[in-house]
């Protein structure tokens, strides 16, 4: 097989889960998150934002980024962008509801060893609690062309909610060419 | 075969540029196909560049697409193709672009060994940029053959760049 578990575990409450000492062996790294954000707001329910920062970056950090979003939080699909400095957005996760109800999300980084190019990530995630919810695509773009060995995943504001499970898989490459 | 996700090929350009991109010789032991790129073209002009592939050395007009999608922080919209000499492999980051940024997609091809039914695609690309000019666009094709598909040639309008890299998955289910 070519997709490989290679790290991942559960956070606790209010965590977020540092993925170190990446193997340099895989063509491509995926990220599987399911959970939800253990922030709190005087009992109200809503979403929160998601991070990953790549290579020991976490905000503030004078790395330039970009991110590139298209949604829907169910009327209508919107488009928009915005500089990052640090941490890259991924998607959103519920807060403030029962724990039945969380969220998904796949984080693709492609090419992560080449030294030749800017690191290009996309997130495709959502959740839905029957009555609200949100489907997101996310690209974003790292100025780091050194090959990324470390990753952190979090959220905004107050942490995964405690049992959020996080796996990297590394997907390999071929020695045949099909040419 | 058992069931889950193999690698077929890789080619990467790693001493320069190159026109097309073919795989043949496409194993038919698995049931679909996973196209995995991060690559970069040549088109003068353009900030991104819609590239396909076509199938067993078809050019004809058996390919078909849907997609919708967002770009420039702020405009989405869909798009419809019938009777196409190609489908979408996905979109990749073009010379207008934030130099040394590659884009990205992967692009699904179903029932790829089948016969006696056509063939569906999925493609989910980006590209990403220093700017606000950035692309998502989610899309499916139709691949009107019923033979199974045994080479795939990736295509664009000008060339793809040195580094540019594609991965193709063999999934059994």
């Amino acid at each position: 097989m070519s997709m490989y578990w290679i790290a991942g575990g559960t956070t606790s409450a209010g965590g977020f889960i540092d993925l170190n000492n990446i193997p340099q062996t895989f063509k491509h790294l995926q990220i599987r998150v399911h959970g939800a954000s253990a922030y709190t707001s005087g009992g109200t329910q809503g979403y929160i934002e998601t991070w990953i920062g790549l290579n020991n970056q976490s905000s503030p950090q004078p790395t330039a980024g970009y991110t590139h979003r298209l949604y829907t939080f169910g009327s209508t699909a919107i488009s928009d962008a915005g500089s990052q400095t640090g941490l890259l957005s991924t998607t959103w996760l519920p807060y403030g509801y029962s724990d039945d109800f969380v969220g998904s999300y796949i984080i693709d980084i492609h090419d992560y060893t080449n030294t030749n190019k800017f690191k290009t990530i996309k997130c495709f995630g959502g959740y839905d609690v029957n009555g609200s919810g949100l489907v997101a695509t996310h690209s974003g773009y790292s100025n780091i062309t050194g090959a990324v060995d470390q990753i952190r995943v979090a959220t905004n504001s107050g942490g995964f909610k405690a049992g959020a499970k996080i796996d990297l898989y590394g997907l390999t490459a071929s020695n045949f060419t099909g040419a | 075969m058992p069931k889950g996700m193999q690698v077929i090929y890789t080619q990467n350009l790693t001493s320069g540029a190159a026109s097309t991109i073919t795989f043949n010789n496409i194993p038919q032991t698995f049931d679909d196909l996973l196209i995995v790129g991060s690559a970069r073209t040549t088109e003068t002009g353009q900030t991104w560049s819609q590239c396909d592939f076509r199938v067993n050395g078809i050019s004809s007009t058996i390919y078909s697409k849907t997609s919708y999608y967002g770009y420039n922080a702020g405009t989405t919209g869909t798009d419809r193709a019938t009777n196409q000499n190609a489908v979408p492999l996905g979109w990749f980051n073009a010379p207008n672009s934030t130099a040394n940024i590659f884009g990205y997609a992967e692009t699904l091809i179903s029932n790829y060994s089948k016969s006696g039914i056509f063939k569906s695609v999925f493609s989910d690309a980006v590209t990403e940029n220093n700017s606000t000019g950035g692309l998502i666009i989610k899309t499916s094709g139709l691949i009107q053959l019923s033979s199974p598909i045994t080479s795939i040639t990736l295509i664009n309008n000008a060339t793809w760049t040195q580094h540019s890299s594609f991965t193709i998955y063999g999934i059994a289910r």
